[in-house]
């Protein structure tokens, strides 16, 4: 695993102890001593293990082969061990982190193997563990590519591309902005031309010269004020429906993504994660489209315009000005951070609090009948004091810095009548001099120079946020599913149902098979029952069968054709699942069963319902077929949600039906409704059922006990009786179970 | 609930590393492993001797008190309990950053300096309600802070900076 990267002198000095073997494993482990973080090497020659603290040359241990009566790789919290036993006692050899168990247990199977003589294979010596290729750091397990070495830049090329469909509004939106900038800009300028032009009184007569430029120079503001209202607003609209079109793009393009992957890609992710992919990041990056990228463009916009006209105005009070401007980044830089970090403080208070009452309101039956009602007053009222507390602190600071930002701000203000009101007695056509009107413009044109400083402060922040948020995007929308069809897959419109399996063998993780070799044939029509334990495997087959997952080695067979070569569509079509957690989605009743065959008529709905004897009671219920099952079909007792399910297999009317039974119990009438529906449903369809009820059991052509992944005895209900074997011990113990149920029930 | 009288058994280690006790009875059990009941809120009292086996370990007693083991034994459960509970505690924090929507943290803990990444603080990070804050890492290593209000005022502001 870590062959190239043994450090010289543990690979010598093993070579040392042992001058005839050569090194064929070695890995490194990142706990040492006592259970601190450090480095050990484990060495595996030929035929010893050896395990070197870094940085020594002497082993802790040198093991022969032939005296190791076992090894494992054991997980115990947050941290496991390689466990040796030998004539001297069973001991540790080498601790590591989870993050290197893994590796570990691929290392002790490999051990393993060389101890018994055979060779090692790839996955020995592979690590899944994924690491970047370029920086070396870990990838996070639910991420494809290393979110550090991203070229980040193409991310947010990638979220334009979905914008393309839209390009000409977008140059439509610079458009708009620029003429709205240019509006916004002329209003100072018109002040000046007050003060400067038309409120000049002539110096000898004492009139207004320019009195009739009133009504124009009034009018012309009251254009320019319009015009940038006018085009601001239409500018906003644009935008945002550019926005928003372009993240349901995006959203639609996850999402169907999603759909199409294997069930794999869910095994290895929190549910939460993906749907805050779905919604969380994309509501990101629709913040990023319709509000900042458009307030960002129009911020810019005018900071250009308005720089260059203040530095046109007078270049020499712009450098006074942008001193206090400069003041104020740096203090915002400084303060940012603190904020941040205490709204962030308070929403997380805030969070608590509420996750708090949700806690308790739900369990308040519990609180009553323990009489804590006391306990949870002062539960809530220690969090709730903490809120207010951390709120208290949050206005204090802001009623110091925001004051204290805004005057830094108009420092620039005070500024520009110390400087510019110096510029103004040279006289306004000394060289550097101003106008009166000057100033007044000049103030004008500063107050609007602000806003997009503040703005583009925290233009940084927002598109990294935005930028991360596109790349968990991409990252799902980029992944490909590991489960496709063949581009030659084979059209299978309809099939007799006789199913093998060939030897087959799969785990979910590759080095811990679940199922281990197994072979099985079912004829068409047969109904073959699997028992077991839990865990045994019974759950995995028939993922494996419905090829939610593919087989590690082996075949599954449908008609004598690799379930592998037939399209997925068509598969799928001719198989009904009844699975143990009946799931309902929230919707009708209606909706539910036809959810099997979404153009099924009603009489062909109400014919499986009939079928599924699951009719009487919708019948019954006042809103019939149109009643509503509630979120996963809340609303329905535990025996009508499994009709429904059945309703909704014989609806499909599959060829091959695949049986999760329920092991919840339900009362004797409801259990008889079932039993006579699932006969209905199993007759002339090849049935494979996860058996738990003896009448099931004692309706299958033929019982396959399962343990550990491999088949330990076949044949009917009464021949198992009969051999007092594995079964005939589980369906005691299961009746002693039963009996106790019955007793306490 | 079986309590072991510390003065009744032995903890002995072979020079291998296998750790052994001795009953009262004097049979000697071999090997055993040693687990706390209360890693996060007591880790020194009731510790759980179990004997591990093929399926499932079996208690043989419980030791209330760590303390109360003579200086040799103790130190030999006790590094058989850090090797059994690897949660290391966070003691000093040096920087955490945010990037590209990972934090990233580089702190002192108990068992040595480290530093790992955090992505989806939500998922990955979690608080009670004694302000204990446990962090799993992207390679699903935990580590935990046993009070986070009590860090010095910058380490805090950087922590907080982070919750969910």
């Amino acid at each position: 695993m870590e062959k190239a990267t043994l450090p010289g002198a543990i690979r010598d000095a093993a070579l040392e102890l042992h001058p005839a073997e050569s090194i064929v494993l070695a890995i490194s482990s990142d706990i040492a001593g006592p259970a601190e973080y450090g480095t050990e090497w484990l060495v595996v020659t030929d035929a010893h293990v050896l395990v070197f603290p870094q940085a020594a040359t002497e082993p802790r241990h040198d093991l022969a082969f032939a005296d190791i009566e076992s090894i494992k790789a054991e997980g115990s919290v947050g941290a496991g061990a390689v466990l040796v036993t030998t004539a001297a006692g069973s001991y540790r050899l080498i601790a590591y982190t989870d993050a290197r168990s893994d590796d570990f247990h691929k290392t002790v199977d490999g051990i393993r193997a060389l101890k018994e003589g055979e060779g090692l294979e790839a996955h020995h010596t592979t690590s899944d563990r994924k690491r970047c290729e370029q920086c070396g750091r870990a990838i996070p397990e639910d991420m494809r590519a290393c979110p550090y070495c991203l070229k980040h830049h193409k991310a947010l090329l990638r979220i334009f591309s979905f914008s393309r469909p839209y390009t000409w509004q977008i140059l439509g939106i610079f458009v708009i902005s620029s003429l709205s900038t240019v509006a916004a800009l002329l209003v100072p300028y018109m002040s000046k031309l007050f003060i400067d032009f038309v409120f000049r009184a002539d110096s000898t007569t004492g009139g207004f010269p320019y009195a009739d430029w009133h009504l124009w120079c009034v009018g012309a503001i009251f254009v320019a004020y319009a015009l940038q209202s006018f085009f601001a607003g239409w500018q906003e609209r644009l935008s945002g429906v550019i926005g928003f079109k372009t993240v349901y793009d995006v959203r639609s393009a996850i999402y169907a993504r999603l759909q199409e992957l294997s069930l794999t890609f869910f095994d290895k992710r929190h549910t939460g994660s993906i749907m805050a992919r779905v919604n969380q990041d994309t509501a990101e990056l629709q913040r990023l489209l319709v509000d900042f990228i458009p307030i960002s463009l129009e911020s810019l916009l005018s900071l250009i315009g308005v720089g260059i006209l203040l530095f046109i105005v007078s270049w020499r009070l712009t450098l006074f000005v942008i001193l206090p401007i400069v003041g104020t980044i740096a203090f915002l830089r400084l303060i940012i951070p603190i904020i941040r970090a205490m709204f962030h403080r308070y929403f997380h208070r805030r969070s608590r609090l509420s996750a708090l009452v949700n806690d308790s309101l739900s369990g308040i039956r519990v609180v009553k009948a323990f009489g804590q009602e006391n306990l949870e007053v002062n539960k809530f009222r220690r969090t709730s004091e903490v809120y207010r507390d951390s709120g208290i602190d949050l206005v204090k600071r802001w009623s110091i810095y925001h004051p204290f930002m805004h005057f830094l701000i108009m420092l620039g203000a005070v500024l520009v009548w110390l400087v510019g009101g110096r510029l103004v007695f040279r006289g306004a056509d000394a060289p550097g001099g101003m106008s009166i009107g000057d100033v007044v413009a000049y103030s004008g044109y500063l107050m609007m120079f602000y806003r997009p400083v503040f703005m583009l402060t925290r233009m940084s922040q927002m598109i990294t946020n935005a930028l991360a948020a596109a790349e968990r995007v991409f990252d799902i929308i980029d992944t490909t599913p590991d489960i496709q069809d063949d581009p030659d897959a084979i059209e299978m419109p309809s099939i007799d149902g006789h199913i093998v399996l060939d030897n087959i063998t799969f785990g979910y993780n590759k080095h811990q098979p679940v199922v281990k070799g197994l072979s099985l044939d079912i004829a068409a029509n047969e109904m073959v029952g699997l028992v077991g334990k839990s865990g045994a495997g019974k759950s995995t087959l028939i993922n494996l069968i419905s090829r939610l997952y593919d087989v590690d080695k082996g075949a599954i067979r449908v008609d004598d054709i690799d379930v592998c070569r037939i399209r997925q569509n068509d598969l799928r079509q001719h198989i009904g699942v009844v699975l143990q957690e009946t799931f309902l989605f929230s919707g009708t009743i209606m909706e539910n069963i036809s959810y099997a065959k979404p153009d099924a008529t009603k009489e062909e709905v109400i014919a499986a319902a009939a079928a599924a004897h699951a009719h009487e009671f919708i019948s019954r219920k006042p809103d019939g077929y149109d009643t509503l099952v509630g979120e996963r079909g809340s609303h329905l007792s535990g025996g009508e949600k499994q009709r429904i399910a059945i309703a909704r297999a014989i609806l499909r009317d599959p060829r091959i039906l695949i049986l999760d039974e329920a092991t919840s119990s339900v009362d004797v009438q409801t259990e008889e409704k079932i039993q006579q529906a699932l006969a209905t449903l199993t007759k002339g369809r090849t049935t494979i059922a996860i058996a738990h009820r003896l009448a099931t059991l004692r309706n299958c052509n033929r019982l396959v006990v399962i343990d550990e992944g491999e088949i330990i005895e076949t044949g009917t209900h009464a021949e198992l009786m009969q051999t007092e074997g594995h079964f005939s011990k589980l369906v005691q113990s299961q009746e002693a179970l039963s009996a106790i149920v019955a007793v306490e029930g | 609930m079986n309590l072991l009288h510390p003065d009744n058994v032995t903890f002995s280690r072979s020079p291998e590393g296998e750790l052994r006790l001795a009953l009262p009875d004097g049979t000697e059990v071999a090997p055993v492993v040693c687990r706390r009941l209360f890693p996060l809120t007591d880790p020194d009292h009731y510790i759980s001797v179990q004997k591990p086996g093929d399926r499932e370990q079996s208690e043989i007693g419980i030791i209330r008190a760590l303390k109360d083991l003579p200086g040799e034994q103790r130190r030999i459960v006790i590094d058989d309990l850090q090797h059994q509970h690897f949660l290391p505690e966070i003691v000093a924090i040096e920087d955490i950053r945010t990037l590209h929507g990972m934090d990233e943290w580089r702190v002192e803990t108990d068992r040595g300096p480290v530093s790992f990444f955090v992505s989806g603080r939500k998922e990955h990070m979690a608080v009670t309600a004694s302000n204990m804050l446990l962090v799993t890492d992207i390679e699903t290593c935990r580590y935990r802070i046993s009070d986070y209000t009590t860090l010095p005022p910058r380490e805090r502001l950087l922590v907080e900076r982070v919750l969910p």
